[in-house]
Parts: C-alpha cells; structure tokens; sequence
C-alpha cells in the first residue's frame, strides 16, 4: 500500500522498464500542489517504493508512460480552464516539457501512445469532440490526422488496438466506435454498449478481436469485433459506476475492473473452461463467472494497471490517494498455468 | 439138312470174299470171312483158312494129302471144283449188279449235267423274281401300317370327342349352376375335370385351353363367391372352407383367407366399438359429456357383448377346421395362426382404451369423478375380457398399471393446469391495474394460495374414490400430489428467476410476490397436505429450502429494484449535474435548492410510498442523528482522513439489500448519493455554484432523507459528508 497525499485519479504502467513493475501515479487536486510519484514493486519485500517524485503543474486527469523511453510520459492535465496534453522528460527530479498542446487541441480527456513497436513519436490525443493523431517527430509534433468537427460527442475514453495498429477504438457516451486511422472512418459501431455512459474500452493485447468495456449502468461487457450485435460476455458484479477494464498484457482471459463502489474485480472469463481453448469458446451470457474481488479501497477506485514486467501483479489506487499492489490469486493463476 | 447147312456157309463166304473184294460193307454183301472162320472150325485154323492172307497153297494141298484119304481127297475136290463154279457164278451177278448201278448213275449224272446246266440262269431269275416281290410286299405292308395306325387313331379320336364334348359344355353347365346359386355342384365339376384339363389344357391346344381358361375364370369367381360367403355367411365357414378345399386351394391358402377374412370381421367390429375412443381420442373429450360417457359405455359393451363372443365362435370354427385332423382330433391347442390375429385384434383394443385413458390435455380435463367413473368402467369390461383370454400376456401386461398411469397423467396434468394458472397470477400481469402494488401482491398470493386448496381438495376427493383404481397405491399418490406441489412451486421459482433482470417497477411486485411465496404460499401448501393427507410431520424440510429460495429470489428481485431505482436516478443526475452545466461559469446567486435535488427527493418519496405499501415498517428511526458514526470535521486533510478511515469501522456503502423499507431506500439513495459525488468529483465549481450546491442543495437533500426518506442512517449520512467534501475539494474559490 502507499498513500498519495492529496486525491488521484490516474495511475499507468512504465511499460519500457521490462525488469521491474513500475508505475506512474498522478495526483488530481484543484487546490493543492500536484505530483506525479514513480512507484516500483520491490521484489523482495513486495512493497511498493517511491523511485521519484516530480512537481506537475495543474491536476493530472490521465497519465500515460512512453513505451520505449522510462522516462518520457505524457499527461492530461487541467491547469486552471481548459484541460492540455503535455509530454514530459523527467529528469534530475524535474520534469522538462518536450511537447504541448497549447490550446491547439481543446478539452482533452485522454492520452494513447502508438503501440507500433519503436513508433513512440505518435500519440492519440482524445478530447471531448474528437481523436487527434499527433506526429511528435515532425516540427515539434503536428496533428497527422484528426476525425472531423462534431463527429464524436463526449468521448470518455480510448484504445488504440495493439495488434492492429490501424483501429482506434472511441467510446463515446454509451456508443463504442472503432476508427480506422488510415481513413479516420467509422469501421464498427456499437450503438447503446451500455445502457448509460461508457467509461472505459481497452482492447485485448492477444486477441485483436476482443474489446472490453465497463460503463455507468455497472456492467462490464467484452465485444467481439467480428459479431458486434451482441457482448461476447456481460457482467454485472459492482453496485456503482465501472470507471476501468483492463485486460491482462498476457493472458486475454483476465480482465481486470474497477468501480466507484470501492471495489476491484478480477474476471477469470474462460474459468469454466476446462481445456486450453479459452476465451473463444466460453459461456456468452457471463452470468456464471464469479469474479475475484479486492476490497482494500475505501473510496472510488478509478485506475487500475497491469504491471508490464509481471503478468500477475497489478495496481489499483482510489481517489483518497491509497495505491494497493496486489497479485492474481494463485488459484486463479494455476487454473491458467495448468 | 447137313447139305443145307453147308451151302449157306459156302454163299456166305463167298459174299464175303466178294464183298472184301469190292471193298463193299457187311451190310450189302456179308462177311466172307467170318463164315470161313466159322467153316472150319475144327480142321486146323490158320493152314486151312482158304480165304486168309498169306494162305499157303502148297502147303494146304501138302496137309491134304498127308491127313485124307483119296475118297476124300476126290470130294474135296469135286466140293472146291463147285465152290470155284459157284464163285465165278457169283462174281458175275454182282459185277453186272455193280455194272448196272453204275450204268444208272452215270446216266443220272448225265441226265441232271444236262438239267443243271440251264437252272442257274432260271435260278438267278427266280431270286430276282422273288426279291422284287419282297420289295413290293414290303411296299404294301408300308401302307398297310400307316392305314391301320390312322384307323386306330381316328377310332381313338372318336372316343376322346366325346369325352371333349363333354368338356367344353362343362363351363357353361358350370356358370349355370353358380347362377343358380348350387355351388356344390359347380365345385364338383370344376374338382373333376382338373385332373384331365391339368393334362390337356395346357399346350398348343387352343380350344381346350379356352375351356381351361374359362373354368379357371369360373373357378376364381367360384372361390371367390365362396370367400364372400366365408365373409358374409360365416355360419357355414367349414362347409365353404371344404368346398375350397375340393377346389385345390392349399390349406395354408385357406388358412390365409379364413384368418383375413375373420380377421377383417373382427377389425371391423372393433373398429365399430371402439369408435367413440378413436374418434373423440381421449378423456378430456368427455368433459362434462353425457353423450361422450354414453359412448364409452357403448364402445366397452360392444367389445364386450360382441367382439369377444364372435372371437370365441370363430376360434372354435378355426379349430374345427385347421387344427385338427380327418377324425376330428385336436392337432395342437392354439398352434394356429388364429392366435396372432386375435392377438392383434385384442392388442388394437388394448391399444385404443390405453390411448384413451392415457392421454389429458390439460384445457378440456375431465372432473375426477367423471373420471374414476370412466376408468372404472375400462378396468373392469377389460378385466373380464382378460379373463377370457388370459392366455395373451404380452397384450395384458401392463395394463393395470396403465390404469394407474392414467390417473397419475392426470394428476400431472391437472398439476399442469394448476402451474399455467399460477403462472398467470404471478406474471405481474394486470399489476397496474390495481391501484398498489402491494394490493396486487395480496391479491395474487391470495389467489396462489385458493388455487392451491382447492387443487388439493380435489386431489383429496379424488382419493377418497378412489375405490380399486387408487387404493392399492394410496400412499404413492399423496406423494405423487406432495411432490407434483414440490415440482410446481420450484417451476414457479424458476418462472420468477427467469424474471429477474426485467427492468421497472414490476421487479417489486415480483419481490414480494417470492415474499409471498415464501411467507404464505408454500407454508400453506405445506399445512394443506398435512391436514388433508393425514401425513406424517416427517418432513426433510424441504419447504423450508424452498421457502428460504423464494425468500432470496426475492431479495434478488428487491436489488434489481433498487439497482433500477438507483440509476434512474444516477441518470438524472449525471444529465443535471455534469451535462447541462458548466459550474466554473454558474451566475445564478439565489438562495435556493438546485431543482435535481428536489427532483431527487420526489422521487425517493414516491418510492417510499411504493415501497411502504409493501414492505413492512422496519428500523428507520426519525429521531435527531446521534453523531456517533462517521461524522467528521469537513476541513481535515485527505492525510488525516485516510488515518482516520484506517481506524475507523469498515464502511459497507453497497452492501446487501434488506428487504426493508428501509433498506431499499437507503439502498437507493447511496447510489443517488454516490453518483452526485461522482459528478461533483468530475466537475469544477465557482463560488456560486458552491454556495448553490454545498450552501443550500445538499443540507436540504440531508434534511429531506433524514426527515422523511430514510432516517437516521449513518452510510447515507457518510456519503452526504463524502459529497460536501468532494464540493470542498472541486470549489476553486473555497
């Protein structure tokens, strides 16, 4: 456990550090200084410990690390006004900023790094009308491609797909549209995912199929691209708003939520399963999965974040600024391992 | 006499003596040398013998004149002198004998060279003369035959014309006395001339087989009159049966039609009887009927008074005719193939009453009494048939259980009956009719539970009269009608569960409609068959399981209720609060509540009438709040209050909804409550959007719920500090 002095809302993995589980956390306070804290899992003692602390200016609403370089990171920050996107170098316990939106892109919400290997020169800048792609190598970062005036309302949340690095996936209120970024067109179209907003998508890291989606109605639903009439699986465990769904980098069957009920999930959606053919085949309904359930938080949980270095270990942190590392269960991972 | 004596001696050598001389046989001239030797018999052989080889002239005259004396020598003499004489006297007669035969044979020789010389030609053309005449006479004899033959044959031909006319009147005589109805007679004309037309009606003989043909023809509508009349006429089968006989049909042939005809008598006759089972098909036809009773009666007496009596007679015919021999001796006590047909007969019986009595579909369910009257009936007209033809076991076995099956069908099915009404009741259909739900729920449990008694009376009835049809298994039935209960409220169980998830109001009725169920319902059940049935208080406490199941179900039901609640209002305040508003530019200055907290309010106090309605009052106190619980100073840093939380009770913010006033609108509430924090969370406020919400919006909302809505409770009131810090947190002048 580790304690963030003011409220948080977003936490991320250093997904270029490969031999430790290291995180960013940020803090979102209106009124108080804000920080961004690096956090590594020590792996003997399995504590979290504060590897740097770096000064933030204005309250970070979404942080995301850079997939090659453990000290680039970008954030999402609202510094008095409107919300910008900043990309930061830290360095000698300052962080230096190497890029800005400056107002040219209004009202962002959040922040996707291109998940082409060795491509950390392009982000997805989501604000609240639309997607921008930025190319950060070209005169200071210009916007490459961008979906056009009103296209999108009120975007919560985005998932730039790992293995199909042409599609970008939006939620927009309770509609999940998938974006083909060579066209900036529409390519799937999930009217009414959930019955109210949709808080979160993320798109499996092994299956390029398979999206996840958690919302306000308190339901998490996975969707296959292929047939997206209807979710693949749809659960529904938490009393309150689902705010994130991940999946696991490794293992496409877990999936990870968390809710403003305070609690944190943990899906085994192929626990049913007895063989090695595992989410493809599973039950449609979800309505026998049992989630695993951690509830150390006591406040609205909103981030949640798998470790890149270890498939077992996650972080979980609340807006009271409690951050919680926790692993799989080994009953869950022995049914997966075995 | 001595003289005489001498002299034939004398010719009778000299003969001889000739006839060696010619070389002639004994017979002709006689042997002369024998009568030398009988000559001198005494005056010494060999010297003496004149007429030997080798004699020795000298020798004899030298011996004569030594032993004679000259007297005798002189008559020797004279005597040889004679005998000489004689000799040559001798001599010539026979060579002129001889000479003369010769003479006459070489003129015979002479005289036949001359005559045979000209007969070998007139022989050669008397062989050739006779030849030709052979050849001729062969020639007519030839001709002769072939005439003869012809005569035999046209003799023959006449004979066999006369029997052939005969013959071809035969069909004619035939059909006349089939017309005139002496089939008798017509059999015997058609059995006698088979044989001859078997022979002669086949093969080249056109006309003969026109008339084989045309008795054929005769025969075949012979036989078949006398089928119909096997059909028609069954009274003298065995007469008709030996006629058919006469007429070559094989004993397995008529075997065959006596079976099929028989067998199609009696079809037809159970066809008749068991028409009203066919035909109406089951038991919920007779629904109230008088006229469909009437006709089970009459379908049973037909089976009864005449399908059995005519089985019987018939198998006594058969058994009359194929079973036994010339004298009437049985050849094998039911070996007959009358065994199948009546089997398949009675089966087809069997078959149709079963299928009647089996079968109740559920809309037209006969009254049980209409019922235990009908099936009493069907077992008994059936027991006695049995007893008949006890010998079929393949066709009686299971019928006595299928008399029971009956009655358990029909339990089931009015079990089913009873689950379709219950279904009904408990849809929740016709809910909103009623002006709350709470009076529907009554209304409903109350119906569930009449629906029940007065199955179960029924049930209980029907067991009294049972009479033979129940009471061998009377403890099996209360269990069949305990557990068919059983069955029926958990399928009512699964009806409500697959309710759950419906969205709206409804959810409540359902709740309390399991309330229902789990309060009233099934212990009513439950007492029902104990007081009715007489049972044993042996109970597995199985109603107790299924109570507690309702009891969760509804529950369950009560928390889709207020998850739906909840985020109608979640909703409404998310449009409110987050969408319709930008707070850091709010310039309304007024001391008033903003309208979604109101809005908040009106609607917890409509469900509280709702629910009030429904739920029994439980543990919400108005009284003023006791600041035990997690009341805390607003103003201490987020440091201060994670320690504090560290220490402090665990909050259950969402926990388990109870079924309680109470609990469904607190259970509502937080969630309201939770999402106006997670809006205040996501938004910035201005001063006077702070003064609008924290000044005068949020002590109204706790005053409202602590005052009306849900009391004292302390999560809510958690939340409501929760919410005036989380406005603390987010105000950019505060």
């Amino acid at each position: 456990m580790y304690g963030l002095p003011t409220s948080a809302r977003c936490a991320a993995s250093v997904g270029a550090c490969r031999d430790a589980s290291r995180w960013l956390v940020a803090t979102t306070a209106l009124k108080a200084e804000n920080e961004v804290h690096v956090l590594e899992l020590e792996e003997g003692s399995n504590r979290l410990e504060c590897r740097g602390v770096f000064a933030h200016r204005g309250e970070v609403w979404d942080v995301t690390a850079s997939p090659n370089d453990e000290n680039l990171f970008f954030t999402v920050f609202n510094d008095g006004g409107s919300r910008d996107a900043a990309l930061w170098e830290a360095n000698d316990g300052k962080l230096n900023a190497k890029f800005e939106t400056k107002g040219k892109q209004r009202d962002l919400r959040r922040v996707v790094w291109s998940p082409e290997a060795g491509n950390s020169e392009q982000v997805a800048l989501a604000s609240g009308d639309g997607v921008k792609i930025w190319d950060l190598s070209r005169d200071g970062g210009i916007v490459s491609c961008a979906t056009g005036l009103g296209e999108l309302d009120n975007v919560l949340a985005a998932s730039w797909n790992p293995l199909d690095h042409n599609v970008l996936c939006a939620s927009c209120s309770d509609t999940l549209r998938c974006l083909d970024l060579r066209t900036m067109t529409e390519t799937v179209t999930i009217e009414g995912a959930h019955e109210m907003a949709a808080r979160d998508v993320d798109f499996s890291k092994t299956n390029q199929h398979l999206l996840a989606s958690g919302g306000d109605d308190c339901h998490t639903c996975v969707w296959d691209l292929r047939k997206p009439s209807d979710p693949v699986v749809k659960v529904s465990s938490h009393s309150h708003w689902v705010w994130q769904a991940r999946f696991n980098p490794y293992h496409e069957q877990l999936l990870l939520t968390s809710s403003s009920d305070s609690l944190v999930q943990l899906w085994n959606l192929a626990q049913d399963e007895e063989d090695g053919n595992k989410t493809e085949a599973r039950a449609s309904s979800g309505a026998d999965l049992k989630p695993h359930t951690f509830d150390e938080h006591e406040d609205s949980v909103y981030s949640v974040s798998w470790s890149t270095a270890d498939p077992w270990t996650f972080l979980t942190l609340s807006y009271d600024g409690r951050v919680m590392c926790n692993q799989v269960p080994s009953s869950v991972k022995y049914k997966i391992l075995l | 006499m001595e003289s005489d004596k001498s002299l034939d001696e004398k010719t009778q050598r000299v003969k001889s003596l000739l006839a060696s001389y010619y070389s002639l046989d004994e017979g002709g001239v006689g042997s002369g040398g024998v009568g030398s030797s009988h000559d001198t018999p005494g005056t010494g052989r060999g010297v003496e013998n004149l007429d030997r080889e080798g004699f020795d002239c000298q020798r004899y005259f030298d011996r004569l004149l030594e032993t004679n004396r000259l007297d005798e020598l002189l008559t020797r003499e004279i005597k040889l002198q004679s005998e000489v004489k004689q000799c040559d006297g001798e001599l010539q007669s026979l060579v002129y004998e001889n000479y003369s035969k010769f003479i006459a044979a070489t003129d015979t020789i002479r005289s036949m060279r001359t005559k045979v010389d000209g007969m070998e030609s007139k022989m050669a053309l008397v062989k050739d003369k006779i030849g030709r005449i052979a050849e001729k006479n062969a020639v007519v004899d030839g001709k002769m035959e072939q005439r003869r033959a012809r005569f035999d044959e046209l003799n023959t031909v006449r004979n066999v014309m006369s029997k052939l006319n005969e013959v071809f009147d035969l069909p004619d005589k035939c059909r006349l006395s089939m017309e005139r109805g002496a089939l008798e007679v017509a059999v015997r004309y058609i059995a006698s001339s088979k044989p001859f037309l078997e022979i002669h009606g086949s093969g080249e003989n056109a006309a003969l087989a026109r008339v084989k043909a045309k008795l054929e023809a005769c025969q075949l509508d012979l036989v078949a009159s006398l089928k119909e009349k096997l059909r028609t006429d069954p009274d003298n089968n065995v007469e008709v049966i030996n006629f058919l006989r006469q007429l070559g049909e094989t004993v397995t042939e008529l075997e065959d039609t006596f079976l099929s005809s028989s067998g199609a008598q009696l079809r037809e006759m159970l066809q008749r009887a068991t028409a009203a089972f066919e035909d109406g098909g089951c038991m919920g036809d007779l629904c109230g009927d008088e006229v469909g009773r009437a006709k089970v009666d009459e379908a049973l007496a037909g089976i009864e008074d005449e399908l059995v009596p005519c089985v019987l007679k018939l198998q006594s015919q058969y058994r009359g005719m194929f079973l036994s021999d010339e004298n009437g001796a049985a050849l094998g006590e039911g070996a007959g193939k009358f065994h199948a047909t009546v089997e398949s007969v009675l089966a087809s019986a069997v078959a149709a009453a079963k299928k009647f009595v089996l079968t109740h579909p559920v809309k037209t369910l006969v009254a049980p009494s209409v019922l235990l009257e009908v099936l009493g009936k069907v077992s008994a007209t059936f027991g006695r048939v049995e007893e008949r033809f006890s010998s079929f076991e393949d066709v009686w076995a299971g019928f006595a259980q299928c008399m029971e099956c009956s009655v358990r069908n029909f339990v089931g099915a009015k079990f089913l009956g009873l689950e379709g009404e219950l279904r009904g009741l408990s849809s929740g259909e016709g809910a909103e009719a009623r002006d709350s739900v709470a009076e529907s729920v009554s209304a409903a449990t109350e119906a569930i539970c009449g629906c029940f008694d007065s199955f179960l009376h029924e049930m209980r009835e029907m067991q009294k009269d049972g009479g033979s049809l129940i009471d061998p298994w009377k403890e099996s039935f209360v269990g069949l009608v305990e557990e068919g209960c059983h069955q029926t409220l958990a399928a009512m169980q699964d009806a409500l569960k697959g309710l759950l998830g419906q969205p709206g109001e409804v959810s409540l009725f359902y709740s309390r409609l399991c309330g229902g169920y789990a309060d009233v319902v099934v212990p009513s059940v439950a007492r029902s068959i104990g007081n009715l049935f007489v049972r044993q208080a042996s109970r597995d406490g199985r109603e107790d399981a299924l109570a507690g199941c309702f009891s969760d179900l509804g529950n369950q039901h009560l928390a889709n209720y207020v998850a739906f609640k909840g985020r109608g209002l979640s909703q409404l305040i998310r449009v409110s609060m987050l969408e319709k508003i930008n707070w850091m530019t709010y310039e309304h200055e007024t001391g008033e509540v903003y309208p979604v907290f109101r809005k908040i309010c009106e609607d917890l106090v409509t469900i509280e009438s709702q629910v009030s309605a429904v739920i029994s009052e439980n543990g919400r106190t108005f009284s003023s709040p006791s600041h035990a619980g997690h009341q805390r100073n607003a103003s201490t840093s987020r440091v201060e209050r994670n320690v504090d939380r560290l220490f402090a009770e665990k909050i259950e913010i969402f926990g388990k909804v109870e079924a309680t006033q109470r609990g469904v609108l607190s259970g509502i509430t937080k969630i309201a409550i939770k999402s106006l924090i997670e809006c205040i969370r996501l938004s910035s406020l201005n001063a006077k959007a702070h003064d609008l919400i924290g000044g005068s919006s949020l002590p109204y909302l706790r005053r409202e719920l602590r005052d009306r809505i849900v009391g004292v409770d302390s999560t809510v009131e958690f939340l409501l500090d929760e919410a005036g810090q989380a406005l603390q947190d987010r105000s950019v002048a505060a």
